[in-house]
């Protein structure tokens, strides 16, 4: 039963969708886009809940156990009961002035600050870590070279032909590569799809008993 | 005892001294710029002579799908297509389906858009973060309004906004001008709207990393413009004549370029270097030995 119904429901609630997005039929179209899809919501709703869930219980047993580094749970609990309760307590909510002045000045920036340390972490491994060790990477990093070259104005200003090469580089070897990648990746998500709906991947419904 | 040659002495180099080389090769063309020229790229050229077909009134969509760690990329493009699609007199609709990307855009646009004079609710407004992109998008291929729930993100009505008029539904749109650092991204809209017909003109903004799968879109047809990473936003900037943060910023990200191609071209003359160095002294235990 507890892996029967789910079963019966993904089956029902995907054929709809496959209906939807092949048939015009006024029924199935509009009870795809009246509830079918706007269930999507509520389901979010509630993995955005159980998120918010787990962090806290992830935090909170880190301060009981005093785990390593559980001082920066105090701070993340703290920013994390604060941003919340004023969004909802304050008139206005997320778009208060007071809220959306704490956004920009600690989310935001600290985002990008943290962000940004990944051009670090790009010049030591270009230093230490990409070695022309093979014929492919010996080509990766020739290809890297023209590319990074062609796409400022110092690679034009250096050697006219930078930007010409990256642009080749770019259109054709790299746009039919990505092309294959797209098109390899949409059929492995096509057939886990058709696996889901007909019921033979099941590790979704009761942890290993997947078929 | 092993004999220790510059090659060695480079390869052990503190990674703070390259952290030092960047810091530098990035702040101080941020500080004096040198102004190099931009080579200008047919895909943005091209994507300024679409927008500027588009007749004046014309409802936009903004697709404002961005996060804090890229602002540096994608704030001067959204800028620039905010500046140039009032300046053509278009009416912009700004969405997000990322928590943040209304919010930042919000920050980005309103000391331009009171520059310039532009009206909200009039000109321009916000629809607010929303979860569940695909419903949302789904939904307004036949209800716009209802979709975003009658609310901007002030909590406002839309149906009482003079910037409103006309817009019953996603092929209403001119065209989407969709920021794009992942998803929800300018693949999202693509697959919601322009494959079901409803939009056929997107303009895809994507950040640097996204610009490889983002050229496979265009080359296909499936966007009809490019604007891609700080380079495609220095271009377009100065192609609708208002040069700004990303052309400014382009001699830094020149300058960073190109000392990570000198520490990949260095790192790997010493790698050959020391490589051939220890070859050599194998050969020659091997050769004393025999």
């Amino acid at each position: 039963m507890r892996r029967t119904v789910p079963m019966v429901l993904t089956f029902c609630a995907g054929f709809i969708m496959v209906l939807d997005g092949f048939f015009n039929i006024s029924f199935i179209n509009g009870f795809a886009n009246r509830y079918l899809m706007r269930s999507v919501t509520l389901s979010v709703a509630w993995a955005a809940g159980i998120g918010a869930l787990n962090i806290v219980r992830l935090h909170v047993r880190n301060i009981t156990t005093k785990r390593t580094n559980y001082q920066y749970s105090y701070i993340l609990l703290g920013f994390f009961f604060f941003m919340l309760i004023s969004g909802v307590v304050l008139e206005r909510h997320t778009t208060n002035p007071f809220y959306q002045f704490v956004y920009s000045s600690f989310q935001a920036q600290l985002s990008a600050a943290v962000f940004s340390l990944s051009s670090f972490y790009l010049a030591s491994s270009s230093y230490r870590a990409f070695r022309a060790r093979s014929l492919e990477a010996t080509l990766l990093l020739v290809a890297a070279v023209f590319v990074i070259s062609g796409s400022v104005p110092m690679g034009a200003a250096i050697w006219s032909g930078f930007p010409t090469v990256s642009q080749w580089l770019m259109k054709y070897i790299n746009d039919s590569t990505m092309r294959a990648f797209t098109i390899g990746s949409t059929m492995g998500t096509l057939s886990q799809c058709v696996r889901n709906l007909v019921g033979i991947e099941r590790g979704h419904l009761r942890g290993s008993e997947g078929g | 005892m092993e004999k220790k040659t510059i090659w060695h002495t480079m390869a052990a180099v503190d990674v703070r001294f390259l952290y030092i080389i960047i810091v530098i090769a990035i702040v101080i063309p941020l500080l004096n710029p040198i102004g190099l020229p931009l080579v200008f790229l047919d895909e943005v050229i091209d994507t300024v002579a679409l927008m500027r077909s588009i007749p004046p009134g014309s409802l936009v969509y903004f697709g404002a799908e961005c996060a804090a760690e890229n602002s540096a990329e994608l704030r001067p493009p959204a800028v620039a297509g905010a500046r140039l699609m009032y300046e053509l007199g278009h009416r912009i609709i700004i969405g997000g389906f990322w928590p943040d990307g209304c919010i930042l855009v919000r920050q980005w646009l309103t000391p331009y858009f009171e520059e310039m004079g532009a009206v909200y609710g009039e000109d321009y407004v916000i629809l607010g973060y929303r979860a569940s992109v695909t419903s949302i998008l789904d939904t307004a291929r036949d209800n716009f309004i209802l979709a975003f729930s009658d609310r901007d993100i002030n909590g406002d009505r839309l149906s009482s906004m003079p910037v409103m008029a006309g817009l019953n539904k996603a092929s209403d749109f001119a065209y989407c001008f969709v920021l794009s650092p992942g998803g929800p991204g300018t693949g999202t809209y693509t697959t919601a709207w322009r494959a079901t017909g409803e939009v056929d003109l997107i303009i895809d903004v994507p950040t640097g990393s996204m610009y490889n799968s983002a050229g496979n879109n265009y080359q296909s047809g499936l966007t009809a413009g490019l604007i891609g990473g700080l380079n495609g936003g220095a271009q377009f900037e100065q192609l609708i004549g208002h040069p700004g943060e990303a052309t400014r910023s382009m001699d830094a990200q020149s300058m960073g370029h190109f000392a990570i191609i000198t520490f990949l071209v260095v790192g790997n003359i010493g790698y050959f270097q020391i490589r051939r160095m220890e070859e050599q002294e194998k050969e020659a235990i091997k050769s004393g030995g025999s």
